[in-house]
């Protein structure tokens, strides 16, 4: 399987305001990319660009990257799917940056570039891109991310991107697609200082998924486990922020494959005092499959347990406790 | 948990409010039921989160539902939110500034007409702040002064300015001013025997990368209330506008059948939240006509004639037996004025024509679900008279053909225009950067110019701001 991905990460704004998460996005989704037990992609089949990549602008004349400069981290994909190229693996879009929607499509959202200000609103209307992927079969599965504001102005209409007409494929159906938009049409796209960094509440909240979420019984991680563990929890990342529901399509019966793997297990400290000693501690995910017991033989228990959530009970006493387990913690019975 | 040796238990789960949206999730953290306000859904025996959601605030509680039980019923607890009027039970609740609000609310601090209340209250939810006088005026349409917070309460202790002012039933402006950012209104209308309250926070804006705090008039908060009744911090109708305003700026669909049937049966229904759940039915792919003839026909029966009203009245076209001629005042909602400029569209003459629909056209503000527009003294309405649709569409059509070059000579002199003609400037411009080739009609019609129609302005001032923009393009 040949898997490319399309990262792209603009947070100098000279003419509108700058941001600071988006390069640190970028980092963390390249970096679960690369990750053999993540994405697994190759690094050569990554094609990224931020603003990193250019000297500090002095005002919006200079500021990069510009609609060229991302048309042309495309530009070699986009040849490929006019040749008729089928790659037969997945292919990741992946933007962080300000954003916008279409009043009137609920639907759209695009990424605004840097060199964008209050009179030029200049974008990229990324989602034509995984469109045209699609229409040309270019890729067996297409999954989009944005990490953009959609707010809306009436002013403010998304242009086509300049890509040819293609005439769908006859296997343009067939493609897999899952599009992640950081949030709903018309709200604003966050990012907050989570353990001293800068980051889009929706990337930390998707990176964290891509870690935790349950794979099905064949030990796949689908898009409807990312989107369901994206809902489920990223108020963990919000703070103080009041944020608005991602937007995520999924298509049920077509599921794009993020990772495979067992599922994924997080160290749970559980205390108990020492007159509970030798007696036995029973976990049950869901309040009913029981799976774990064991005698106490310390007042510290460590025991590894998959995303959910479980009960935990002594036998022989009315001890007992509902846990929520999302991430390393320590519970006291 | 799928396991066929336990039996369905009936779970009923009722959130604090009528528009607190509802989920039901597994063990397995999937999201498997959701509702709005009471949910209904058979669960087998296990573990859940249920998350309470109200704007963009939530909550999780995590239950337990046991094989011995045959059904249970959840009560969850108010979701706290940020709220901008002084409610019980808010993230911004501040008990002395909500029992001054009720206050100040039954005490008339000016009198200047009869037969209906405007009253203001403006507070600072950040303790660490100091608080001084907002300047906040109350005037006419015509922009004659009426009161300004000089004449009602200041408290700095407890941070918060109240005004109550008496005054002929109609609609006012009521105007923010800030010497840094500018001087902003909004359009509020009063009823008769109904008193109208506007709620303001402070919050902090940047001008010039210099910071200032003033009332966030795009956060106000609208509400009405009957003679003697005052503001009160604990009513459900309160709480359930203020949730219904939330979710109308995020989109949220969560006014359901239930809820405004109870609101209809509800003598006291705040008629703003009749006007905002329109809205949020407006806004759905296929809105029921039926309840929004029900809901305007109480609403005229409770407070006559209002702008916001008139509006779903025109939003309902031939649904409905009334009838709107002519819109000669603003309404407090963009939605309303949304849905009059779509509407003056067909029909040019519903809105009348005159200074101040111009200079609301001219100068209103990018967002906000309020009717909020840049108030510029300085700025002249100009004096084009009786331009016509078709000869401001002819005229359009001329300026189309335009050097680009002239037209990115005008955008250095942007500081000439008006926010209004600067968008028809930049239509001009977009319609230079795309090739179209069309046999289509002339005038905005035209496909490459059909951006017009989105300026949220009526077509007479799209009228008006093409004939001064021409003016202006060729005396410069």
């Amino acid at each position: 399987m040949s898997d490319h991905a399309v990262v792209i990460g603009i947070e100098t704004y000279p003419g509108i305001k700058n941001l600071q998460g988006p390069c640190n996005d970028v980092d963390s989704f390249i970096q679960w990319l690369e990750d053999p037990n993540g994405g697994g992609l190759e690094k050569k089949n990554i094609a990224k660009k931020t603003c990193k990549e250019f000297p500090p602008p002095l005002g919006v004349d200079d500021a990069h990257p510009v609609l060229a400069d991302l048309q042309n981290v495309f530009r070699p994909l986009v040849i490929k799917a006019a040749r008729q190229e089928h790659t037969d693996g997945r292919l990741f879009i992946y933007v962080a940056g300000h954003g916008f929607a279409e009043q009137q499509d609920m639907e759209s959202a695009a990424l605004i570039t840097a060199d964008a200000d209050q009179y030029n609103n200049t974008h990229m209307a990324v989602l034509d891109y995984a469109n045209y992927f699609r229409r040309a079969w270019a890729f067996k599965e297409i999954i989009v991310l944005m990490d953009t504001c959609r707010t809306t102005n009436s002013m403010q209409s998304i242009s086509p991107a300049h890509l040819l007409k293609l005439n769908p494929h006859v296997n343009a159906p067939k493609v897999k697609m899952f599009i992640g938009l950081a949030t709903g049409h018309g709200s604003i796209a966050r990012e907050r200082d989570i353990n001293g960094r800068v980051q889009g509440i929706f990337t930390t909240a998707l990176i964290d998924a891509l870690k935790k979420a349950s794979p099905n019984r064949k030990g796949i991680v689908n898009g409807s486990a990312i989107k369901n563990f994206i809902h489920t929890n990223i108020n963990e990342f919000s703070g103080s922020e009041d944020v608005s529901p991602p937007e995520i399509t999924v298509d049920e019966s077509k599921e794009v494959t993020f990772l495979r793997r067992d599922d994924f297990l997080i160290d749970i400290k559980i205390i108990v005092a020492d007159d509970n000693i030798d007696k036995t501690l029973v976990i049950k995910f869901g309040g009913l499959k029981e799976v774990y017991r064991e005698v106490i033989k310390a007042p510290q228990i460590n025991v590894p347990l998959k995303v959910g959530l479980y009960k935990v009970e002594i036998i022989d006493t009315h001890i007992n406790k509902i846990l929520e387990v999302i991430k390393d913690e320590q519970f006291t019975l | 948990m799928n396991n066929s040796l336990y039996n369905n238990v009936k779970l009923e789960i009722l959130a604090s409010d009528d528009i607190t949206e509802i989920f039901v999730i597994d063990s397995n953290l999937n999201r498997i039921e959701s509702g709005v306000g009471l949910l209904k859904v058979e669960v087998l025996p296990g573990i859940y989160k249920v998350r309470y959601r109200s704007g963009a605030s939530q909550y999780d509680e995590i239950i337990e539902v046991l094989s011995t039980d045959k059904s249970l019923l959840i009560k969850g607890r108010p979701v706290l939110f940020n709220s901008t009027a002084p409610i019980c039970d808010t993230k911004t609740f501040n008990l002395i500034q909500s029992e001054r609000a009720n206050r100040a609310s039954t005490v008339i601090n000016r009198n200047v007409g009869n037969g209906s209340q405007l009253y203001i209250f403006v507070r600072e939810t950040d303790g660490n702040q100091p608080f001084i006088l907002p300047d906040i005026e109350v005037l006419t349409l015509d922009g004659e002064p009426l009161a300004s917070m000089n004449d009602g309460e200041l408290n700095e202790e407890s941070k918060y300015a109240a005004l109550n002012i008496k005054v002929e039933p109609g609609t006012y402006r009521v105007r923010v001013n800030s010497s840094d950012i500018g001087d902003y209104e909004i359009f509020i209308s009063t009823s008769r025997e109904w008193q109208t309250q506007v709620f303001f926070t402070i919050d902090e804006f940047w001008h010039n990368k210099e910071s200032t705090r003033i009332p966030s008039i795009q956060n106000a908060t609208v509400l009405m209330s009957r003679f003697g009744s005052g503001f009160n911090p604990s009513s459900n109708i309160v709480r359930l506008n203020e949730l219904a305003r939330i979710a109308l700026s995020k989109r949220r669909n969560v006014v359901t059948s239930r809820m405004i049937n109870k609101l209809l049966s509800d003598k006291y229904l705040d008629p703003i939240l009749g006007i905002i759940a329109s809205h949020i039915i407006l806004q759905r792919h296929r809105p029921d006509w039926n309840l929004l003839n029900i809901i305007v026909n109480n609403l005229t029966n409770l407070i006559g004639e209002h702008p916001d009203v008139q509006a779903i009245i025109i939003a309902l076209k031939k649904r409905t037996n009334k009838r709107v001629e002519i819109i000669d005042t603003p309404p407090t909602y963009r939605k309303s004025w949304n849905v009059i400029v779509k509407a003056s569209r067909r029909r040019a003459s519903l809105v009348k024509q005159g200074p101040l629909i111009t200079q609301i056209s001219k100068n209103l503000a990018s967002s906000g679900l309020l009717l909020i527009h840049k108030n510029d003294s300085n700025s002249q309405i100009d004096e084009i008279d009786q331009v016509t649709i078709a000869g401001s569409e002819r005229i359009f059509d001329l300026l189309s053909n335009m050097d680009q070059k002239v037209i990115d000579d005008m955008f250095k002199k942007q500081e000439i225009f008006s926010p209004l003609e600067l968008n028809l400037l930049r239509v001009l411009k977009a319609s230079k950067s795309s090739v179209v080739f069309t046999n289509e009609k002339p005038g905005f019609r035209r496909r490459s110019l059909s951006t017009v129609n989105h300026i949220s302005a009526p077509s007479y001032s799209i009228a008006n701001a093409v004939a001064s923009l021409a003016e202006k393009i060729k005396d410069n």
